[in-house]
């Protein structure tokens, strides 16, 4: 199998080729080492950061900006937004603070991106 | 009508207003006010709720709420002077400014300096001229975000989007995890306006179709948007006969570019910069009006967060310089450039401090080198996009070089 596939780690944008021939990974063309360790998963599993807002009661504001801890394979996106569906939260808010614990994936957090101050 | 007097005025709370007004503060200029007309800080990193900011300034990747709350709560600590909910109207040639809040009416607040953050405005379909019906359902892509990330609204059902500029992009993705079906991305020229990390992870992670060399003749629709229609362009941006297409969508989005806000100092007087629509300025950001200094998106439109904050804190430098020890407006160096270069800024170099240029070209370009003929500098490029904006970093001793009173970048090919 062979793929050509942009780095998104940085706003360089190297076009990397990735060869996997018996299980073995070869990658061409990036220009660093996150380069590589991104290509390889791009390749056989990609992941993405996930961004998204829930509903906060008695904040400052309605809607509270939420991100995951670590990347999430891309094929579970759309279900991970189905699940934030019925997520509220009260104020206050820190930045930082978890919201989700174990969030589809063993490890990876539901995150506050901004603190929320209760009025 | 309240009165104050103050150091500076910063007019602006996103992250070139707060990076100024924080740097000022640092340097001792702590009689200060900053003056925002929304009702919250932060400009609009509040509602960009993707990552991709910091990674130059804090060496992280963080989203918009989290690169500015960092901001935010550092003026909170030291307490710097903040008015939400307020805008200026005003700026008098000797620094006074006029503004009005909706509680305390209007304050009249007499200054030594102001400095102008006040962002950009997004360019509407009335810049692009796209003819047909004006129904409901069009808009402009920094609305949509904040529509759906600080009001909670989704705009319609079916979208189509207009300019593959970054905020249209990151659009698409929000759309499309919101439920909405995001049918297309129409770009007239014949490459994204985006960043290809944007195209790859907005658009191809959620098969969205990009139409490259697509151009949007018509948007139709009685009292809501129906269809829009579509044609292919050739190299001359000329639509080609027979390509024509029609999309049905509930949503127009206009994603087709910022525009520097400057309406504040249309009055004053000062230089513009015809090529960044922002005013004219020195290695200091200091307009030609000796109290007024122009930094982040007001002054050239950045694409990087990171270097918003960086030419704000030079700004605040420039402030105090001026306040302290008084800028002699004398010597300033002319930069000027060739046509394959879209703008350089600073326009002008006092050749006091080393300096960084952001410039940025007309049209892609490969195996290039830009170069500085008054010192015998060039760098070469592989690669360099219009919507990747270039800095250079010049030191002192090397400005000193320039004989005359001018410098010159140019873009040649490697021959
Ligand atoms: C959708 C989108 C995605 C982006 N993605 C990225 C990214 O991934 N990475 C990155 O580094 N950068 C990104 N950027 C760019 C970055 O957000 C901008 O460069 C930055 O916000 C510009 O800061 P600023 O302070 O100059 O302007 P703004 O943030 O626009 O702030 C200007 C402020 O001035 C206020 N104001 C204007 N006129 C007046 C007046 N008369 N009186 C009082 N107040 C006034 C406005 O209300 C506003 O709050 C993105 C931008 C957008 C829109
Ligand atoms: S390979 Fe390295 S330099 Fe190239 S885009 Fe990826 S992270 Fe950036």
């Amino acid at each position: 199998m062979k793929k050509k596939i942009i780095c998104i780690v940085c706003p360089v944008g190297c076009e990397v080729v990735i060869t996997v021939e018996k299980g073995e990974v070869s990658v061409k063309g990036n220009k660093c080492e996150k380069g590589l360790k991104f290509a390889k998963t791009e390749a056989l599993n990609p992941v993405r950061i996930l961004t998204t807002t829930v509903p906060v009661k008695n904040g400052e504001i309605k809607f509270l900006p939420i991100k995951t801890s670590k990347p999430l394979p891309r094929k579970v996106l759309m279900e991970a937004m189905k699940k934030l569906a019925y997520v509220e939260v009260e104020a206050p808010v820190k930045t930082g603070q978890v919201i989700i614990k174990d969030f589809l994936v063993e490890n990876v957090k539901v995150v506050a991106s901004r603190r929320v101050k209760r009025v | 009508m309240i009165e104050r007097k103050v150091d500076l005025v910063v007019i602006g709370s996103g992250p070139a207003g707060l990076a100024a007004s924080i740097k000022a503060y640092k340097l001792g200029l702590t009689n200060q006010v900053v003056i925002e007309r929304e009702k919250y800080l932060g400009g609009v990193l509040p509602q960009c709720i993707h990552p991709g900011f910091g990674l130059k300034y804090f060496k992280e990747e963080l989203t918009g709420p989290e690169f500015i709350q960092r901001f935010i709560d550092k003026v909170e600590e030291i307490g710097i002077g903040t008015f939400t909910d307020t805008t200026a109207l005003k700026i008098s040639r000797k620094g006074e400014v006029i503004a009005v809040n909706k509680k305390l009416g209007v304050m009249k607040i007499k200054s030594k300096a102001v400095i102008l953050a006040t962002g950009a405005r997004e360019k509407t379909r009335w810049d692009v001229k796209i003819p047909g019906d004006r129904p409901a359902g069009v808009f402009t892509a920094g609305l949509v975000q904040k529509l759906i990330n600080i009001e909670g609204y989704l705009p319609g059902k079916e979208a189509v989007i207009i300019g593959s500029g970054d905020v249209g992009l990151i659009m698409a993705r929000r759309l499309t995890l919101e439920g909405v079906k995001v049918k297309g991305v129409i770009e007239i020229m014949p490459y994204p306006g985006g960043l290809q990390r944007n195209i790859v992870q907005c658009l191809q992670d959620f098969n969205i179709p990009l139409y490259l060399s697509h151009a949007a003749t018509e948007i139709r629709g009685r009292e809501r948007v129906e269809r829009i229609k579509i044609v292919k362009v050739d190299e001359n941006l000329n639509p080609l006969k027979g390509t024509e297409k029609e999309i049905k969508c509930d949503t127009v989005i206009f994603s087709v570019g910022l525009v520097p806000e400057n309406e504040l100092v249309s009055e004053i007087g000062i230089e513009m910069d015809s090529n960044t629509l922002g005013p004219v300025v020195n290695d200091y950001f200091q307009t030609t009006a000796p109290f007024l200094f122009s930094c982040g998106n007001s002054l050239v439109i950045f694409d990087l967060v990171d270097y918003v904050v960086e030419n704000a804190e030079t700004a605040a430098e420039g402030v105090n310089f001026y306040l302290k020890k008084g800028m002699k407006k004398a010597e300033e160096r002319k930069v000027s450039f060739n046509k394959k270069i879209k703008f350089v800024v600073p326009q002008r170099v006092t050749c006091l401090k080393d300096v960084s240029f952001y410039l940025r070209v007309k049209k892609p370009e490969e195996k290039v080198f830009l170069s500085i003929k008054e010192i015998n500098w060039r760098k070469y490029f592989q690669k360099i996009k219009p919507n990747e904006m270039v800095k250079v970093n010049l030191k002192r001793e090397e400005l000193l070089k320039i004989k005359g009173e001018k410098i010159t970048f140019k873009l040649v090919r490697k021959s």
